[in-house]
């Protein structure tokens, strides 16, 4: 699975999670630190990548200066890297790839007393 | 003999200056009245008075939002430099924060992306929810 194609999907996920875990709030974040050639992203790679994958209603952006990047243990060298931040932010998880999911539902449940 | 009605010394007035004076407020302090909303905004004087916010004026920080929408959206009608996201995010940065480093178990620094709808969204805005941030290049 690609990175559009998973993004594409992520909405769909989104959605299941609200209805098994309707106390818990929830969404994605796409955070975008390359373009397709691998450059830095430009300030409208944001709303162009939320178009290509279906309009989803979260936040898709452009991470411009890689603030977001830097802020987290991902290094940016692979494909995607996903990282699980609590409600008081703290990051609780971090992988890269793509795939289940699972680890980081358990996360979430976990921190959330579930 | 008629008896005549003597008036009473204690007179609404005093009685009421009484009272106030036993629960520890003057008399001359203003008393909102929850039905009054003098600027048409939408927040009735007494919750402007509790938040701070100019019952006379819609928009009490001149930012162009009127404080109701502001309320609304989850942005501060006191901080001029804080307007709705475009994009219908709220303003939750507790403010109080303070990031310990960029590993599991820390609280993430802040950063900004620039969203859908254009603006520099503030990852701290996203606290009081759980997120999982999709970081990938646009392929």
């Amino acid at each position: 699975m690609g990175c559009r194609t998973e993004a594409g999907s992520l909405q769909a996920r989104e959605d299941d999670f609200a209805a098994d875990h309707p106390d818990i709030p929830f969404s994605y974040v796409i955070s975008l630190y390359a373009d397709a050639t691998g450059a830095p992203p430009h300030e409208s790679l944001g709303e162009e990548y939320w178009e290509d994958v279906g309009e989803p209603e979260f936040p898709v952006g452009a991470d411009t200066d890689r603030e977001v990047l830097d802020a987290t243990p991902f290094n940016g060298e692979v494909a995607a890297g996903k990282c699980v931040l609590a409600d008081d932010l703290e990051i609780l998880d971090c992988r890269t790839g793509h795939g289940s999911e699972q680890w980081a539902w358990d996360a979430i449940l976990e921190h959330a007393g579930d | 003999m008629t008896r005549r009605w003597t008036k009473n010394p204690w007179r609404p007035a005093v009685l009421v200056a009484a009272l106030a004076l036993a629960a520890g407020c003057t008399p001359e302090e203003p008393v909102c009245d929850p039905s009054s909303d003098l600027d048409g905004d939408g927040v009735d004087d007494c919750a402007e008075e509790e938040l701070g916010t100019n019952p006379e004026a819609a928009d009490t920080d001149e930012d162009g939002f009127a404080d109701a929408e502001e309320l609304d959206c989850v942005s501060d009608p006191l901080d001029a430099d804080e307007v709705c996201y475009a994009c219908g995010w709220g303003h939750n940065d507790p403010g109080d924060l303070e990031s310990d480093g960029a590993e599991i178990g820390d609280v993430i620094a802040d950063g900004e992306i620039v969203d859908q709808c254009g603006e520099d969204l503030s990852v701290w805005d996203l606290h009081g929810e759980y997120h999982i941030l999709f970081m990938t290049a646009s392929w």
